[in-house]
């Protein structure tokens, strides 16, 4: 398994007229070919901020610190129009809010043909001016409706009819494998998906997961979600943000099943209440970006926070074959 | 206070109050600021002088003194006028929103064929009638120009009517009366300013052209009859900057204020660009 | 306490023939006829998916709207047939929190002078009277008294909706009924949501009436659940017996077996039809389904104590 993203220290900060919002500070994460990554938090923890620097769209937040390097190349300090080589083509993104990623003005076909004429001719195709640039010739019908029926979208009649809608006529699910299609015609190295089940009603849900994990057989995934069903029926490796940093990271199955952070204790144990269970959360509000706690961000609702937890600076340790980010625990024996 | 925060945080809104606001002052203390008497006959023609700052008319009235004397004229028909048409406006849009049905349809209706009576011919229709006074100007200013802000605010109250906060109130137990003052009008209020500032600034040029052309009323002083007289007895002609220069150059400062204010506050009441100025 | 029969809310889509010469008129079945009875002090949860028409009855139980046909009881009284009085006294017993708390709270107030409207609008209490219950309320929800001279813009998502419960507890209401109390929020979050509006049940015996599409998150709060699919209940069950659900569709929302309903999505392309059905309206998606689904609509049945069920592969005991 190689290596095909991998993010060392970033720091992104966005200037506001109160203060600098610190939004990822110090985040490291490995992507490895084939496996599906997959990235839990609440909002406002830095998730998607993370997802949309790598793609260096995280304007106008600043990458202040650290690197990235994709496919053994550093895009850390890469040119915009390099950028715009690997965004889509080799790294495509399907964005968080289906009902607005497309656009209200084209048909399905209009936008798909789009996607395949950028990834074979690039931005400054003269094409571009053509009236004939929405029109998709034989092949490429023929592609599109392939990748329409990868996405789940296979029927002969209502196919047509699917081509020439336009986005507003379609439910949130359908988008949704719309913009899966869209991003799987760009023939991506690393498909980054951002919340992709959230909004969507059960039903749907199941369906857009069931495709995710065909789609994981098929390339690199990451997957951004809250949403504890999501990440654990199609991830293998789970990182779990707090406050603009990753606290704990490794296979999924360790650090879903057996979470040793505070916080992901507390998060996952939300949504795998039983009846009648005693509560265990504490009263966590929004995280001050601004001016953050010292120390570990999430001491002052810790429930074991010990008086270091302010001091110092956390760091990751590895713990078996997970590294987390507390100072309950240390990297040779495993505290309690 | 919100309102001095407001006026401090946006440059463009601090710059038009301040025109304006200076405006004002003239206007209200113009009895006590004037070196002569606007009105009283002197010798004419006379260039800028110590003693005639803006020098003097045709007929040797102090064109400094007329020009303070003028801003009282121009700013009550303005703000009259302004206010006449924001209540018949407000009061119209509010009920056509939140009533809806069929009184929605015969107020916008009539909002309709309001909004095709062209002002200026309507004055100079009745001004053949009846005799020309500052009042009439401003009546048919008003009773014309409300129909614009009767439509903005309608949709506006559309808009929040169906919001999550007026469901609630009414869920509550609020009657229509609550959730208008309280809900609905502080809501579109930021709208009524932007709206009443224009129709401020539209009747000034209109009582401005109307007097211009003759049919003001000429037992006033106003800035658009300062130009007719420099006009009719040949202020152009002769090239007496002083005499046609500063009554048009307030107009346009006085306007130019109240845009400033205008596109201030409406930028301020666009939910989206809010949130940004709010910070 | 509050008893709901047969109600109904037809919306009726008007096309205006100027502009579309083939489109008919046609009627939408938001509710379609829903019976059910919540007792007091209980935590009856209505769940369903978007579109199924749960809004609506929410609206139409505290006569938002006006209901196309059928009755709510409150107290042995009908509240479509109250008068302009009676409506103001059961709109002070019964207490909505809607979805999205960020729309509800009127963003020109502040904290304080939305937690005061509720008085204000009933003429309750002076001033004092008026700062000493608001005080008390913020508490209850946990929230910082420091939090009232803020504008809801400044709130975090939970804090809004915590806002929003204080809001709802100033009349001292007998029922509360939540509007997906927790949908948007993050899971901690929600939990907390979820946490304080059954302890407020446990201390001051508030009844709750809690709709949302999550049936995950909210069953372990609520004592009875009614499941809805286009505007008819098509299950309704106590809580702690939840696991032996009948039908096909709650049992597809509970995840129990694999009863993805296949033939969805190609029929979806569109978004749904609303013409009427037949039969049952969940028979195209169903399994299970046998030749009477696709001409009788099923009644809800009572197939044990306490638990109904709409489905002909389930009939009554």
């Amino acid at each position: 398994m190689s290596r095909l993203l991998e993010i060392r220290d970033l720091h992104v900060y966005f200037d506001t007229p109160r203060g600098v919002v610190k939004a990822n500070k110090g985040v490291n994460l490995e992507v490895d070919e084939a496996r599906c990554t997959g990235l839990m938090g609440e909002s406002g923890c830095g998730k998607t901020v993370l997802l949309l620097s790598i793609l260096h769209l995280q304007q106008p937040g600043r990458m202040v610190k650290g690197s990235m390097s994709f496919d053994g190349r550093d895009i850390t300090l890469l040119e915009e129009r390099e950028m715009q080589h690997i965004r889509g083509r080799q790294i495509a993104l399907i964005p968080q809010n289906q009902a607005t990623a497309l656009n209200p003005s084209y048909t399905v076909k209009q936008q798909l043909t789009e996607a395949i004429r950028v990834r074979r001719e690039g931005m400054g195709s003269p094409m571009i001016l053509s009236w004939r640039f929405y029109r998709p010739n034989a092949d490429e019908l023929r592609e599109i409706e392939e990748s329409l029926r990868e996405v789940g979208l296979d029927n002969g009649e209502t196919m047509h009819r699917l081509l020439s809608s336009y986005p507003h006529q379609l439910s949130g699910g359908i988008r949704q494998r719309v913009l899966m299609a869209m991003a799987l015609l760009m023939q991506p190295l690393l498909v980054m998906a951002d919340e992709p089940t959230t909004a969507l009603d059960r039903a749907t849900k199941v369906a857009v997961l069931e495709l995710l994990r065909k789609l994981r057989q098929e390339t690199t995934l990451m997957v951004v979600s809250h949403d504890l069903q999501t990440i654990r029926s199609i991830c293998d490796y789970v990182a779990i943000m707090y406050g603009g940093r990753i606290v704990e990271r490794g296979p999924s199955g360790e650090v879903l099943n057996n979470p040793r952070h505070p916080y992901s204790q507390i998060l996952l144990s939300c949504q795998q209440r039983r009846r009648g269970e005693p509560l265990v959360v504490p009263s966590i509000d929004t995280l001050d970006l601004i001016n953050p706690p010292p120390g570990c961000s999430f001491h002052p609702v810790c429930p074991r926070a010990m008086p270091e937890c302010a001091g110092f600076e956390v760091t990751e340790k590895l713990v078996g074959n997970v590294r987390i980010a507390c100072h309950l625990f240390t990297e040779e024996r495993r505290n309690c | 206070m919100r309102l001095v925060r407001v006026i401090r945080s946006n440059p463009l809104v601090f710059s038009g109050v301040a025109i304006v606001g200076i405006f004002g002052i003239v206007a209200i203390l113009a009895d006590i600021m004037m070196p002569h008497d606007p009105w009283g006959y002197g010798q004419p023609f006379l260039a800028p002088s110590r003693l005639h700052l803006l020098g003097t008319n045709d007929v040797g009235q102090d064109i400094f003194s007329e020009l303070l004397l003028g801003s009282r004229t121009s700013l009550l028909i303005g703000f009259s006028a302004g206010i006449l048409a924001v209540v018949i406006g407000v009061f119209i849009g509010m009920i056509a929103g939140f009533r809806g049905g069929l009184i929605d349809n015969l107020l916008m209706g009539m909002t309709d064929v309001v909004l095709v009576i062209p002002a200026l011919p309507l004055v100079i229709l009745l001004t053949v009638y009846v005799r020309s006074n500052i009042w009439l100007i401003v009546a048919v200013i008003g009773l014309v120009s409300w129909p614009n802000t009767a439509r903005v605010i309608r949709s506006q109250v559309l808009t929040i009517r169906q919001s999550g906060y007026v469901e609630s109130a009414r869920a509550l137990g609020a009657d229509d009366g609550w959730l208008m003052l309280r809900h609905i009008l502080p809501n579109v209020m930021p709208l009524i300013l932007a709206k009443f500032v224009l129709v401020v600034a539209v009747a000034m040029l209109m009582e401005a052209s109307l007097s211009f052309l003759g049919l003001g009323d000429p037992s006033t002083k106003s800035w658009g009859m300062m130009l007719r007289y420099a006009y009719a007895r040949g202020g152009f002609v002769r090239g007496l900057w002083w005499w046609y220069t500063p009554p048009g150059l307030c107009i346009g400062l006085c306007i130019l204020g109240l845009m400033f204010i205008s596109f201030g506050v409406e930028a301020k009441s666009d939910p989206r660009l809010k949130r940004v100025l709010d910070r | 306490m509050l008893e709901v029969r047969g109600l109904k809310k037809h919306f009726t889509i008007r096309h205006n023939p100027l502009v579309r010469l083939h489109h008919r008129d046609h009627v939408v079945r938001a509710v379609d006829g829903v019976t059910f009875s919540v007792n007091e002090g209980q935590i009856f949860s209505i769940v369903g998916e978007s579109g199924s028409g749960k809004t609506t009855l929410a609206k139409c139980i505290l006569r938002l709207y006006h209901a196309t046909g059928g009755a709510v009881i409150y107290r042995n009284e009908s509240v479509f047939e109250m008068n302009k009085r009676e409506i103001i006294q059961f709109r002070r017993k019964v207490q909505p929190i809607f979805q999205d708390a960020d729309s509800t709270l009127d963003p020109r107030h502040n904290v304080y002078a939305i937690l005061e409207e509720p008085l204000l609008i009933h003429r309750l209490g002076d001033r004092t009277d008026r700062e000493r219950r608001i005080s008390a309320a913020i508490e209850k929800v946990n929230l910082p008294s420091s939090l009232l001279g803020r504008h809801p813009c400044e709130l975090s998502g939970g804090q809004r909706q915590r806002v929003a419960i204080a809001r709802a507890l100033l009349l001292n209401p007998d029922v509360i009924i939540a509007d997906e109390p927790i949908s948007g929020l993050d899971p901690v979050v929600a939990t907390q949501v979820l946490d304080l509006l059954t302890t407020l049940r446990r201390t001051s015996g508030i009844t709750i009436v809690l709709i949302s599409h999550d049936l995950d998150t909210i069953s372990y709060a609520s004592d009875r659940i009614a499941v809805m699919y286009r505007g008819k209940i098509v299950e309704m069950i106590n809580s702690d017996c939840f696991d032996d659900v009948r039908h096909p569709y709650a049992r597809f929302l509970k995840g129990i077996g694999s009863e993805v309903p296949k033939a969805r999505f190609p029929e979806s392309v569109h978004r749904l039809s609303h013409e009427k059905h037949e039969g049952c309206s969940y028979a195209e998606h169903c399994l299970q389904r046998i030749g009477v689904c696709d001409r009788t609509p099923p009644e809800l049945r009572q197939v044990a104590h306490g638990h109904h069920v709409a489905c002909h592969v389930f009939p009554g005991a």
